[in-house]
């Protein structure tokens, strides 16, 4: 071996170059020469996973909250297809990751070598494409740094996104005559935007009498959140949130009118539906179905509608726009702060009369079933112990869901303030996702705490995962909801079924010991099962700075609120 | 006395001068005598001499070494003056006695001494040893002294005769005279009675052989006396010589002396006057940081008072109050406790800003900002917009206090000045600064004016609702001096004001000491602020 650098090295000084300290995957024999140069490292951490479809979600929950690219690996055959559904969540909702796979030996392919995944048999590379921004196999030494810098390119402009690089072993080991070169000689910032649509929006804005703004998950991306408020601020304009970017404005601010579409609340769905509204403005939302409660044409009648995503394709793709504003979220609301405080400058006043408005409902009566917010019975139900968690989770807390019933609950009757954050893979919405990716955030969290709020069929699923999260001594707290069951099948089959009592094979045969099962995996953990019990268990997790978990035993008969929902497959149905 | 001392030892002298009743330090300092003390100290002193002659002669030692060099000017001098002047002076010492002239010529005088004090033989004996040791005319033998009549023994008065020429200087030639007469009449005799002519001539030259011999010691004597003098002389001029290098050497050490007094005066002055440049400066610094400070104690005030009103509000609202505004009140009160401390400091001429760089994180900069943003306009019809945008740096090196201060006062003016529209402050960043652009929609200040503010020129007159910013923008830039920061400004009257704050990075290396001048504003000025043109 000569003193040239080898692939690897260079590989690995690109990782470093985009502020990367975590790798998560399997190592396998097929990627060996990787992870090895990885432990090797002293600037890099491997962190083992129990299954590649965690070390995704992990890479996927760093990059999130760490607002940094994720790196994930595993190596061929298997360990390359676990991936995928990690990295599907990752694609949906426009987290940026590297995700590297093992391959045969050059020489090999196309032989049928253990582990092969070509495109002879089976073309991973081709697997990935559609969940990534770009696929590709390293097929020399030579290549490679071109092609990792694309994919960097790709993972990190314009609408983020995972991307995927094939390499065969051997080709680590090879020496490679690379010239260096800087990030920002190929990753080049896409900031751009059209001012006088910038300036056609502002004047609408300033112009509108009611004018409400739909965040979406683009608005997290972005790191916009500061700059949503500012404008909402500035006009005044009310402000709903798509579930998935549940949080980005604070939910006790008096502009907010919480959630809009699955699992909402009924102040933005009457506000955005009904007739007062004059422009809608969204910011980062695609405007999905589980947002616009089924694409709801009363969202758009009567309305200016502006809308801003970084993605030109969603931009009109469900509703006519009025002002299209294509670009980085935060870079065009800066712009549009900055015109309208120039406007006011000059006395041009917005004309909005959200000001004279009743205040949006603070109280219990935003919820639905909030009675049940307050209920003394027992078995708990979902919706007291969330009430009493409102005053427990810290006000920098990092609140992850995962998918599921809870999640509805979560989306429902969680508030989210400022200074909070709540991540929520709904775009993909993989079970697990919730329960694996706190561990890859609260790796960059510093020192925000990380609380899981998980149900029980997702831990069953990717609960092995907290054995990692045990053995590196990541401080997260899962708060394992149980109901024995899949909750959100049970009840949306109730609703749908024509005959019967819906799913019941979705209600386990055997009940779940959660808090046993963590004990056994070295987490400390608690069992909530009455009112008044999560207060304390949960301050008491959180104090152990070290993986914990609370098992809250729920009645498993009070429905999520997912009707909106409901209605929306049964309209797929009837079609 | 000094006889006595020197031959008979100092117990002697001390024995007699106690028998008249005086001590041996008033010998010593010369004091004044009675006559009845005198009297008896010399009846003492005759007991140790063997007769009259030397106890006189003891009154003349030491009587010209005494004189010194007076004595040489005194041979010039006719000796009958010098004598009848001495005595003549006598009544300077002593007041019952006096000395009458009675003739005087070159060669002689004759003196009447008269006393209204019975005197005894021993004084008198005293008086003649010290005239009889009195130079003589051109140091010829001393003077015949003659007593013809004394007091001691019962006479009116003394009477002195004294004479300058000796008898027996006549007496070589005439014993020369003498001898060739002799000479004459041997040979007459052997020449039976018919000497030749030039026989005659023998006493002649006998005589004048013996004058021949008296002239030759009388030019011995002389040339002895010359060549005193001349030693005496030479000696004289070798200690003025000597005295005058002497002068000279002090002359010199003086001139070094007062140079280097005039130069220590001259160091003592300039030190003075840095003390004084430093105090002036100091008390300068001191006002300036104490009314920078009493001004900024305004503004955690502020944040309090509307952290108060609003918090009132939840409490009639009956809800809880937030913690954020809880912790924002703490703030305030860290702060202003902080402030009164360098207050404190300042009062008793401490350091006043000892910057204490630590790590400040940006991530939550915004939050806090809003909230005391919000808190200054409460009650107002503003809108107050606050993000971070990704220029930002991660975190800065900055003294929190410093930091907490200039953000403040740049806020409480915002909100002071601005009655109704928005105020929007970006947390941004340019490559190695923290940047903080704040904007406001208020009053707005015009270009004079912000040169009045920023030149030095004092705080410009209150307006009509009696507030003034000149004090919290000076305040700031001196801190933004201290963190080695810039201010940029745009402002327009009526519209608006525009501050960008950029903060380094990195920690400021503090600025070597420029002495203890006083701080150039000016200076500091120009090199902090930029005063952007509005277009």
């Amino acid at each position: 071996m000569s003193d040239r650098e080898a692939v690897v090295d260079v590989f690995l000084r690109y990782l470093k170059a985009e502020r990367v300290r975590y790798v998560f995957g399997i190592p396998g024999g097929l990627l060996f020469p990787f992870f090895e140069a990885v432990e090797a490292d002293p600037e890099l951490e491997l962190i083992v996973t129990k299954h590649e479809e965690g070390a995704a979600f992990m890479a996927d929950g760093l990059a999130r909250v760490g607002r940094s690219l994720g790196v994930c690996a595993g190596t061929g055959g298997p360990g390359s297809t676990n991936l995928l559904t990690g990295v599907a969540c990752a694609f949906a909702d426009g987290v940026p990751m590297l995700v590297v796979t093992g391959q045969a030996a050059s020489h090999a392919l196309g032989k049928g070598a253990a582990q092969e995944t070509t495109r002879e048999d089976i073309d991973i590379v081709s697997m990935f494409r559609p969940v990534t921004k770009y696929s590709a196999m390293v097929t020399s030494a030579a290549s490679m740094a071109h092609h990792l810098r694309r994919a960097l390119r790709q993972a990190l402009t314009g609408r983020p996104g995972p991307v995927h690089l094939n390499v065969p072993v051997e080709i680590w080991e090879e020496p490679l005559d690379e010239e260096w070169l800087d990030p920002a000689t190929y990753r080049p910032q896409t900031r751009t935007f059209d001012r006088s649509q910038v300036q056609r929006a502002t004047h609408a804005l300033l112009g509108a009498r009611y004018p409400v703004l739909l965040a979406g998950s683009g608005v997290s991306v972005a790191g916009a959140q500061e700059h949503l408020r500012s404008l909402a601020e500035m006009l005044p304009a009310r402000v709903a949130t798509t579930p998935r970017a549940k949080g980005v404005f604070p939910e006790d601010s008096p502009l907010s009118l919480g959630v809009l579409g699955f699992a909402g609340h009924e102040e933005a769905r009457e506000t955005l539906l009904g007739d007062r509204v004059d422009l809608l403005f969204t910011v980062g939302a695609s405007l999905n179905e589980t947002t616009t409660m089924n694409w709801n044409p009363r969202l758009r009648e009567g309305r200016t509608l502006i809308q801003l995503d970084i993605d030109v394709d969603r931009i009109g793709r469900n509703y006519p726009v009025d002002v299209p504003l294509v670009g980085d979220a935060q870079t065009i609301l800066v712009e549009l702060v900055y015109h309208a405080h120039r406007a006011i400058r000059e006395n041009s006043a917005p004309a909005s009369l959200w000001g004279r408005e009743p205040a949006v409902a603070r109280d219990e009566q935003r919820y639905a079933d909030a009675e049940l917010r307050t209920s003394d019975r027992r078995p708990l139900t979902p919706q007291r112990w969330r009430a009493e968690l409102h005053d427990v989770i810290p006000d920098d807390a990092i609140v992850f869901s995962d998918i599921g019933g809870h999640m509805l609950f979560n989306v429902h009757h969680l508030c989210i303030r400022e200074r909070q954050q709540f991540v929520l893979n709904l775009g993909f919405g993989s079970m697990g996702h919730g329960t694996v990716a706190p561990i890859g955030a609260a790796l960059v969290a510093g020192n925000r705490p990380v609380i899981a709020i998980v149900g029980d069929a997702c831990f069953a699923m990717n609960g092995m995962e907290l054995l990692a999260a045990v053995e590196y001594r990541v401080p997260v707290v899962w708060i394992v909801e149980n109901n024995q069951m899949h909750g959100i099948t049970l009840h949306g089959s109730r609703m749908l079924a024509k005959r019967g009592d819906g799913l019941r094979g979705v209600v386990y045969r055997q009940p779940v010991d959660v808090a046993g099962m963590a004990r056994a995996m070295g987490l400390a953990s608690w069992t909530v099962d009455a009112p008044g019990g999560i207060g304390a268990a949960v301050r008491e997790a959180l104090a152990a700075r070290a993986p914990a978990l609370v098992e809250v035993r729920v009645d498993g008969e009070v429905p999520p609120p997912l009707g909106g929902r409901v209605k929306s497959l049964a309209g797929f149905i009837r079609r | 006395m000094r006889y006595i001392d020197d031959v008979h030892g100092r117990e002697a002298l001390a024995e007699a001068l106690s028998e008249a009743g005086l001590a041996l330090e008033d010998f010593e300092r010369g004091a004044w005598a009675s006559l009845a003390q005198v009297e008896l100290f010399l009846a003492r002193s005759r007991e140790l001499f063997s007769e009259d002659e030397s106890f006189k002669r003891a009154f003349g030692y030491h009587l010209a070494e005494t004189l010194g060099p007076v004595r040489y000017l005194a041979w010039a001098a006719s000796p009958s003056v010098l004598f009848t002047r001495g005595f003549q002076s006598i009544d300077t010492f002593s007041d019952f006695s006096r000395v009458e002239i009675v003739h005087s010529d070159r060669s002689s005088a004759s003196l009447h001494y008269f006393s209204t004090q019975p005197e005894s033989r021993l004084l008198c004996l005293s008086r003649q040893g010290q005239a009889a040791a009195l130079p003589t005319l051109w140091g010829l033998p001393p003077a015949v002294f003659i007593e013809r009549a004394c007091i001691a023994r019962g006479d009116d008065r003394c009477d002195y005769l004294i004479r300058w020429y000796e008898a027996r200087r006549w007496w070589p030639p005439v014993l020369g005279m003498g001898l060739g007469g002799a000479s004459l009449a041997a040979a007459w005799h052997l020449q039976a009675g018919d000497p030749s002519g030039g026989w005659l001539l023998l006493p002649v030259v006998f005589g004048l052989l013996g004058h021949v011999y008296e002239l030759r010691r009388t030019q011995r004597a002389h040339v002895a006396v010359a060549q005193e003098a001349s030693d005496a002389l030479r000696a004289l001029a070798r200690q003025e010589s000597d005295a005058r290098r002497e002068l000279w050497k002090m002359h010199e050490r003086q001139r070094q002396w007062s140079r280097l007094l005039e130069e220590q005066v001259a160091e003592r002055t300039a030190t003075m006057h840095r003390v004084v440049a430093t105090l002036d400066a100091r008390r300068r610094e001191q006002e300036v940081a104490m009314r920078g400070v009493s001004h900024d104690l305004r503004n955690p005030l502020a944040s309090l008072g509307a952290l108060s009103w609003q918090l009132r509000g939840c409490v009639e609202r009956g809800q809880p109050p937030p913690i954020e505004l809880l912790e924002d009140y703490e703030e305030g009160l860290t702060q202003l406790e902080r402030l009164v401390d360098e207050l404190v400091a300042s009062s008793r001429g401490e350091q006043l800003v000892s910057l204490r760089p630590v790590a400040l994180e940006i991530e939550d900069l915004p939050d806090k900002l809003r909230r005391r943003l919000s808190a200054l306009v409460y009650g107002k019809d503003v809108r107050v917009s606050v993000f971070k945008t990704r220029e930002a740096p991660e975190r800065i090196h900055v003294d929190p206090l410093l930091f907490d201060r200039v953000i403040d006062n740049l806020m409480t003016n915002a909100a002071k000045y601005t009655e109704r529209g928005s105020i929007l402050l970006e947390v941004g960043g340019t490559p190695g600064h923290l940047t903080l652009k704040l904007s406001d929609t208020g009053v707005g200040i015009d270009q004079q004016r912000i040169e009045q503010i920023f030149r030095g020129q004092g705080a410009p007159p209150r307006d009509a609702s009696g507030k003034s910013f000149g004090v919290g923008l000076s305040v700031v830039v001196q801190l933004m001096a201290q963190v080695g920061g810039r201010l940029e400004l745009m402002s327009k009257p009526e519209v608006g004001t525009t501050f960008w704050a950029h903060f380094p990075v990195d920690a400021a290396v503090p600025r070597d000491s420029e002495g203890p001048s006083p701080p150039d504003f000016d200076a500091v000025v120009r090199r902090v602020v930029n005063i952007r043109r509005v277009h």
